[in-house]
């Protein structure tokens, strides 16, 4: 598509018109615009996106997982209370798997706050989407309604020119 | 005043090939050929072998010839061309001439003394026997005129390809149905783009699609923005464009008969054209509107959009465009009756 901008600017403006006749001056034709005014169509919701869903997929996943592997070594701690060796080596994976408990579940939950805030901006997103695109069948209808309007008035007002249609048999040359 | 032949003098044929005369003269000169020995002469140059003719040139100045002659594209002086180079007198039955070129008639008396001069025209009103290729509906205000020679109407055969209805041009894209504007004509300067009338028919009708041609391109305007551009290349293009459209608006149609005037009708598609123009015999047959003015002409391009009154234009414009237009053994029928009228005592048994 080419805009017509660099043409259009070198019109007058429309409403300025050119004077064919003693004391009538008749309407210059309307400009043209350099933009589309018709909407595009809209980009499908980012929150159905692929990519948000596999992100919500792979936490669901992976809290799911790390629910699993909690237990798993809570249970390798044996029964509590035994003594001895075992009893030590008990503890110290009792430990070990607290710790890391903790440090998993600051990880989820950091997780977990950057998935909601990437499903906010998604929704967001669609959102100012939707509203851009309501801005766009605005546009649209204004520009629209005002031309035929701007069309209608002229023709009302019988100020549109009849221009010199050629109407005389040429030489074929 | 004998002989079967017939002597078409044209000067479009060789200067403007693509001009609406000639291809008048091209069709008008292969129907004779149907009735008749065909010889076609062109001003000046040396002998061109044109598809179905021999293009015989008047004037050219042969090698031997110390006299005579004349400048390539122009008919010689009627003195000079009965030099070596005229051609012989072949009893011709009739000479064939185009409207509008005065060198042509004085030739045709020494090319073909004693045939009948018919007038290739656009319509009546030339003052001598000729051929109307332009159509005029036959109404009492029209008929009244006082005309003081015969004028046959005649027609031609415009051809058009019926596989352009079925195909979509490439351009259009997500185009729908649309309105096609033909802004320019072949021969005349490319107006400022796009021109006047077309951005008050782009403003009234913001809100449907409107195809414009002008200048070999195409763009489509939809809410006075353009929405899609290409080029018209080939006259199938054309065709595509106006066979798919709704209405075809042409502000600046062919000064002879309205060539894409009648390719629309042909395509059951009604016209809107200035009155006054070749092809407001078209309109007033029934096949469109006629405008004078800006605003008329935003009333015919709403009148159009009718889709009632446009159905009834296509049917009524596409009979009409088919019988004068599209039939060739009519063509040839109309015209042997024509030069029959032309010439009642040359007829050949």
């Amino acid at each position: 598509m080419t805009g017509a901008t660099g043409e259009e600017q070198a019109r007058p403006p429309s409403g300025v018109g050119a004077s064919t006749a003693p004391g009538r001056t008749v309407p210059a034709a309307p400009r043209l615009l350099s933009q589309r005014a018709d909407p595009q169509g809209l980009p499908s919701p980012v929150r159905d996106a692929d990519e948000i869903a596999s992100l919500h997929a792979k936490f669901a996943r992976l809290v799911s997982g790390a629910q699993g592997e909690v237990a798993d070594v809570a249970g390798a701690a044996g029964p509590a209370g035994t003594g001895g060796a075992g009893g030590v080596r008990a503890k110290v994976r009792a430990r070990v798997a607290a710790v890391a408990r903790a440090d998993a579940g600051a990880d989820r939950e950091f997780m977990g706050d950057l998935v909601r805030a990437v499903a906010a901006l998604a929704e967001r997103m669609d959102d100012v989407t939707s509203r851009i695109g309501n801005l766009e069948l605005l546009v649209q209808d204004v520009v629209d309604r005002v031309s035929e309007d701007l069309t209608r008035v002229h023709e009302a007002l019988g100020t549109l020119d009849a221009p010199r249609w050629p109407d005389g048999p040429g030489t074929g040359a | 005043m004998s002989g079967h032949r017939v002597a078409v003098l044209t000067a479009s044929w060789t200067r403007a090939p693509g001009s609406e005369m000639a291809t008048a003269m091209r069709s008008l000169a292969g129907a004779c050929s149907r009735l008749a020995a065909v010889d076609v002469y062109v001003p000046g140059g040396a002998p061109v072998a044109d598809g179905a003719f021999d293009l015989r040139p008047l004037g050219a100045r042969a090698p031997h010839a110390g006299g005579g002659g004349a400048k390539p594209g122009r008919w010689p002086d009627p003195a000079d061309a009965s030099a070596p180079t005229a051609p012989e007198p072949a009893g011709y039955r009739a000479v064939l001439v185009e409207e509008g070129d005065p060198g042509a008639r004085p030739l045709a008396a020494v090319v073909a003394p004693g045939a009948a001069v018919l007038t290739v025209c656009r319509s009546a009103g030339s003052g001598a026997p000729a051929l109307a290729v332009g159509f005029t509906p036959d109404t009492a205000a029209e008929t009244s005129l006082p005309t003081t020679a015969p004028v046959d109407r005649t027609g031609l055969y415009c051809r058009v390809h019926p596989g352009a209805r079925e195909r979509r041009h490439y351009g259009l894209r997500g185009v729908p149905d649309y309105l096609l504007i033909l802004g320019d004509r072949r021969g005349m300067p490319v107006p400022a783009w796009p021109s006047d009338a077309v951005r008050w028919v782009l403003a009234r009708f913001a809100r449907s699609y409107v195809v414009v041609v002008e200048g070999g391109a195409a763009r489509a305007w939809r809410s006075r923005s353009c929405v899609a551009e290409f080029e018209v290349h080939t006259r199938m293009d054309l065709w595509m464009l106006m066979a798919r459209a709704t209405a075809v608006v042409d502000l600046l149609p062919g000064e002879v008969f309205a060539r894409e005037c009648v390719e629309s009708l042909r395509y059951g598609v009604p016209i809107a054209v200035p009155a006054g123009s070749a092809a407001a015999g078209l309109a007033r047959g029934g096949g469109g509107l006629a405008f004078s003015s800006t605003a008329e002409l935003l009333s015919c391009a709403g009148a159009l959009a009718d889709p009632a009154t446009r159905e009834a234009l296509a049917t009524a414009g596409r009979a009409l465009a088919d019988r004068w237009y599209g039939d060739p053994a009519g063509l040839v029928v109309r015209l042997g009756a024509a030069l029959d009228a032309a010439t009642p005592r040359s007829r050949p048994a």
